[in-house]
């Protein structure tokens, strides 16, 4: 397992639409976790305009991912995709360390 | 013991072992509960209180507590010894929220007032405490699960009276925080009509009004649902931890069991866990979770019963080796 977070180009260009959108030109993709959810930890997705002091930076397809480091340890080795299809789901995380996820797929258990 | 409650116009209870007492502060501390536990508390507002559940994701508690908001902090009352899991459970999951959570149970001393003339007793402790005159009297006509704050006249921030009504057990009652160094003062002061409740009394008011306890019937064993705390649940605020469980128990009707009263004949005291059976038979309908002596003979306890089995006419015994007492199911009637 990759200890890091990679993020996929579908998703990366997503990203920079999103941002085009908000008219941000410094801008990079916060991920990050947060309690709640039923399972007991929701994802969070966001765009900001830089990181934060301790934030780990990890830059992929052309996007700089911002991740606090406590979320950092429930999310490394996350794939980020995005699913555009008709039944698509838009972002989706594949976290290798989610042990269990509630039926609308933002929320995990470790 | 409730029938004493007809002759003493006021109780007063200082919990022992002391309830755990957290204080909270920070932009995103509403936000952070709301998440956490089963209640809507961002509908809480200043001058509010409301009991939640903190749920693990499979829906059994961790502790019920009740949450009272000031203008300085956001308390939480939790069980007996429960403040350091409470306090774990929030610090575990705060990432990037901007929230502390401090524990004040040891500096803190929470009491209850209860009962018709609790108001007279209110105004003794608030003339202790040397509350400036002009709030001196402004507890009178609180409603429940109203909170309201009394800085002290020796304006240090930390010594604020909390006055929260809670009406549990029974009606009127108030949980009061004071700073730990002015309980003895509360303690040397002449209360007429007044009685200190022991802690086996306070329990018996409990159970006689239905409300559960931890460890007794709140415990990583059991759901909201099965305790009668449905209205500590928000059926339409959004997810939470436990919330698919909970949820799910409640729409396709899966509560297997239900908290009800149950009042034993006089005799040897049945023991809290003994299994409760129907009369004539072996097999365990359920299992006793509190029990307390009633002053005109027998028993009144809390139990836990099998929904299938729940029938309020049906005749029950205790099953337990030397003890055979008559028992019988009464459902509770608040929903607290």
């Amino acid at each position: 397992m990759a200890l890091t977070i990679s993020i996929d180009h579908k998703a990366a260009d997503k990203v920079r639409e999103f941002a085009e959108l908000q008219n941000m030109d410094q801008f990079g993709l916060r991920v990050g976790v947060k309690g709640g959810g039923c399972s007991g930890l929701t994802y969070v997705l966001d765009i900001e305009e830089g990181p934060r002091d301790d934030d780990k930076i990890i830059e992929e397809h052309g996007v700089r991912v911002f991740v606090d480091k406590k979320s950092y340890v429930f999310l490394a080795g996350t794939v980020l995709e995005y699913d555009d299809g008709l039944n698509g789901k838009g972002f989706e995380f594949k976290n290798p360390n989610a042990k269990s996820t509630c039926g609308c797929g933002t929320s995990f258990s470790v | 013991m409730h029938d004493t409650l007809i002759t003493a116009p006021t109780y007063i209870y200082v919990p022992e072992p002391s309830y755990g007492l957290l204080e909270i502060h920070g932009p995103d501390a509403e936000d952070l509960l709301h998440r956490l536990s089963t209640n809507d508390i961002m509908q809480l507002d200043v001058g509010g209180s409301i009991t939640t559940v903190f749920a693990n994701p499979k829906g059994r508690i961790i502790d019920r507590v009740r949450i009272a908001k000031t203008h300085h902090a956001i308390y939480l009352y939790t069980s007996p010894d429960a403040a350091p899991i409470i306090k774990k459970w929030l610090d575990s999951y705060t990432f990037m929220e901007d929230v502390t959570v401090i524990d004040i149970t040891e500096k803190k001393q929470t009491l209850e007032v209860m009962g018709a003339r609790a108001d007279d007793i209110l105004n003794k402790l608030n003339a202790i405490h040397e509350i400036s005159p002009n709030e001196y009297n402004q507890f009178h006509g609180m409603t429940p699960n109203e909170t309201r704050s009394f800085p002290l006249c020796d304006s240090i921030q930390e010594n604020t009276l909390v006055i929260t009504r809670t009406d549990d057990p029974i009606y009127p009652c108030y949980l009061v925080q004071v700073q730990s160094s002015y309980v003895d003062k509360f303690l040397a002061a002449e209360l007429p009509n007044t009685q200190w409740l022991s802690p086996s009394e306070r329990d018996a008011l409990r159970i006689y009004a239905g409300i559960p306890k931890a460890p007794n019937e709140i415990n990583l064993k059991t759901n909201p649902l099965e305790i009668g705390l449905r209205t500590d649940i928000s059926f339409n605020k959004g997810c939470y931890i436990g919330q698919e469980v909970i949820l799910r128990l409640d729409t396709y009707k899966k509560v297997k069991r239900h908290l009800v009263k149950v009042s034993l004949g006089a005799g040897t005291t049945p023991l809290v866990g003994s299994d409760i059976v129907i009369k004539g038979s072996t097999l365990s309908s359920g299992r006793l979770t509190s029990i307390a002596e009633k002053i005109d003979g027998g028993f009144e306890g809390l139990a836990l019963i099998k929904s299938g089995v729940r029938d309020y006419d049906q005749d029950f015994e205790i099953h337990q080796p030397g003890v055979k007492l008559q028992t019988y199911l009464y459902p509770i009637e608040t929903s607290k």
